[in-house]
């Protein structure tokens, strides 16, 4: 699944991060790496950009951006 | 240290939000501003200090998460250090991200450059019962460490003893060790001649990144990437960054504690800030509360300084004789002037309201709500900070917009900037305000806010389906954590805010008053030259209610928008050289319903001279300055018109 998929209070794992390069570069640049444990932590009001938790760090991601985000769930 | 030189230079580098530009003020006590939303330092500035004799000149560098991306700030960060490397680097780590902030870290140790590290914000990590301990990670990095915090001064000496003790350090490059087959491609492309810094650049960039290279050195370069491709899913920049943060943990792990996760107060004010159905309206409440507060809390030390010009008039009127300089003093100069000083305390507390916003981390939040109409609209969650800058002064709004990279979202924020009423409008709509609407002052206010707000989205969502669209920038945004503004800080910016004002106050406004009072006062027999102007072009603005005087004032407030109420002041000369004088003349003259159109105009027709030429050099041609310009005439036109003919209905 994608982290789009990814529902609230459900916690995850970076499985692998696809997308054009310039957007994988970004990612890595902002610690956005395989192997982070990711969470929802809000989403606005239309359900688009939602903000993640990623390692210990917040980050806002539109579900273009988030879809190139493999995760796998945690129980 | 034989060659001792009397002066060195300092550039500080860091991740964005980490506390640089805090630092760099202290250091240099240049008055600037810290943003909280990334990219607001996008160029570089520069101080001095001079400390045991020695005089170290300071680089900020704009905030950046890699030396290897291709986004604006991260090229002017790496070509400065290639181009003109400074003697000594001072990297701001934020202590709370440890691990992020120390990749950039790496990179600037592999490139060999002499680096001293500042850990800041202690503070707030030991608030979360957490420690770094800073002798153990300046082991691991064989570089020296010091903690320090952007809003106290009690650690600077020691920082610069520092920096004084490493001007002349002699840097190793660091090795990681990377994957197997990345260190081939490492060695292959050394073999070519690249070192081994710009072997690892290279490929964590995909082939940018590093400068000046041969083609066959470039040749070589595109073959290990393409090998590296045909053998990884991962990009090369994934590789590379486990690379850095396998050298990084094996750091950390020595040196400090293990995190927990946000705090308490941070999840609690996020579950409201940003909360899906609470988070809107907590947003807008706050913005009518800020334009509410600025007008009320404003009219107290606005109501003593009225006071004040108004016994200075007095005073001349009574000691001077009758001349035509008194005239000019008492009815030209003090009127104009004093009836725009008058404005101060609200133009203060609307950029401190701005500058709580940025700082305490409000504005990226904001950024997240609003993305998704910003989207509609061709624009996208980082507009915004442009945008409520605007409030303040269109002019570094503008400036501001270089964050955003597509060139179609920049231009849109650009042309829609003049819309967001910014703080020289703020003393027509409270003088108007006050007269007409006493009792709702503050919601008129904020109505006229709104509106210009509307307006720029509906301008936005037009220029959207016009201008051709160019790959669309995704929108990636750290949020920084909550943070209480320093009291420091923000002083420094309120102060220099005012000074901004009281300067333009000295300079057009009064070059402005003297201007419409000679207008006003020429010739002495028969019909002044400025109520002839006004007569002429009155027909024009004759839809609107307005006569001959707010005709003048509105033309008068194209050199600066403040000028539009020293010129109602001058041409409405009352007896009483007070507001409460203009504002009974005013309120005689005018219907209400005139009133509220003359603040909508003021609201939407065109920039300003100084806003004008920014669009100009922003937008690299008078062609969007023209558009600009027009466009806010014909809307003014417009939106008055239908202001006045509904209001005219109700009022």
């Amino acid at each position: 699944m994608t982290l789009t998929q990814l529902k609230a209070r459900q916690q995850a794992r970076i499985k692998a991060i696809a997308g054009p390069e310039p957007l994988r570069q970004r990612l890595v640049a902002l610690g956005v790496l395989k192997g982070l444990q990711v969470s929802v932590s809000a989403t606005s009001l239309l359900g688009n950009p939602r903000i993640y938790f990623i390692g210990k760090q917040q980050i806002c991601l539109r579900s273009a951006e988030a879809g190139y985000i493999e995760v796998e769930l945690q129980s | 240290m034989s060659d001792a030189r009397s002066s060195y230079t300092v550039a500080l580098i860091g991740n964005p939000n980490c506390g640089k530009t805090s630092l760099f003020n202290q250091l240099t006590g240049a008055r600037q501003r810290t943003g909280n939303m990334a990219g607001v330092t996008v160029t570089s500035r520069e101080g001095h200090k001079t400390w045991r004799g020695v005089d170290f000149h300071f680089i900020d560098l704009p905030g950046i998460y890699s030396l290897a991306n291709s986004r604006v700030e991260e090229m002017v960060a790496r070509d400065y250090l290639i181009e003109t490397p400074p003697d000594l680097i001072l990297n701001v780590v934020d202590a709370n991200n440890l691990a992020r902030n120390l990749a950039l870290t790496s990179q600037i140790l592999e490139q060999g450059l002499p680096v001293v590290i500042a850990l800041n914000m202690l503070d707030e990590l030991e608030k979360q019962g957490d420690s770094v301990d800073l002798s153990e990670l300046s082991l691991g990095l064989a570089k020296p460490v010091i903690g320090s915090d952007g809003r106290s001064n009690s650690h600077i000496s020691a920082l610069m003893d520092m920096l004084l003790d490493n001007v002349d350090q002699q840097a190793e490059p660091l090795l990681i060790n990377y994957e197997p087959h990345l260190e081939q491609a490492i060695t292959s492309l050394e073999h070519a001649g690249l070192t081994r810094w710009q072997s690892v650049r290279w490929l964590e960039s995909a082939g940018e990144g590093v400068a000046l290279l041969s083609d066959d050195q470039r040749e070589e370069g595109h073959r290990a990437l393409a090998q590296l491709a045909s053998r990884h899913d991962e990009s090369p920049a994934e590789m590379v960054a486990e690379g850095r943060y396998g050298y990084i943990h094996g750091l950390l792990h020595k040196s400090s504690s293990e995190h927990q996760d946000q705090s308490a107060a941070d999840h609690w004010l996020d579950s409201i800030a940003l909360n899906r159905w609470l988070g809107i309206p907590v947003f807008i409440l706050l913005l009518w509360v800020m334009f509410e507060a600025t007008f009320t809390l404003g009219s107290y030390p606005a109501d003593w300084i009225d006071a004040g010009v108004s016994w200075v008039g007095q005073q001349v009127g009574a000691f001077m004789p009758e001349s035509l300089l008194k005239n000019l003093l008492v009815e030209g100069l003090i009127a104009g002037v004093g009836g725009v000083l008058v404005f101060l305390p609200n133009v203060v507390l609307l950029f401190f309201f701005i500058a709580l916003l940025e700082q305490s981390g409000y504005m990226a939040r904001a950024a997240f709500l609003t993305d998704n109409l910003m989207s509609k609209v061709g624009l996208h969650g980082k507009a915004f900070v442009p945008l409520v800058m605007g409030f303040g002064c269109n002019v570094p709004a503008i400036m501001s917009a270089r964050t955003i990279e597509e060139p179609r979202a920049r231009l849109i924020t650009i042309l829609i900037n003049p819309f967001m009423s910014c703080s020289a409008r703020l003393p027509v709509y409270v003088l108007l305000a006050g007269i007409f609407f006493t009792e709702h002052a503050g919601t008129v206010l904020f109505g006229l806010y709104m509106l210009g707000i509307l307006v720029a989205f509906a301008i936005a969502a037009l220029l959207a389906r016009t201008i051709p669209e160019k790959h669309d920038e995704a929108f990636i945004m750290e949020l920084p954590p909550w943070r209480f503004p320093s009291p420091r800080s923000m002083l420094l910016h309120v102060w220099d805010k005012a000074g901004d004002f009281l300067r333009k106050i000295g300079g057009v406004i009064l070059v402005g008053s003297i201007l419409i009072w000679l207008l006003q006062s020429f010739p002495q027999q028969g019909t002044p030259w400025l109520e002839q102007l006004g007569h002429f072009v009155a027909p024009l603005f004759a839809p609107m209610g307005f006569g001959w005087q707010e005709t003048v004032a509105l033309l008068s407030g194209f050199i600066a928008k403040e000028v539009i109420a020293a010129s109602l002041v001058v041409v409405y000369q009352t007896d009483m050289n007070d507001m409460a004088g203009l504002q009974a003349a005013l309120g005689s003259a005018l219907a209400p319903a005139s009133g509220l159109a003359l603040m909508v105009f003021t609201l939407l027709y065109m920039p300003c001279l100084a806003t004008i030429a920014t669009i100009r050099r922003e937008t690299g041609s008078w062609r969007w300055a023209g558009v600009s310009v027009m466009m806010g005439l014909v809307l003014a036109w417009i939106g008055a018109w239908l202001v006045y003919t509904l209001a005219s209905l109700w009022l």
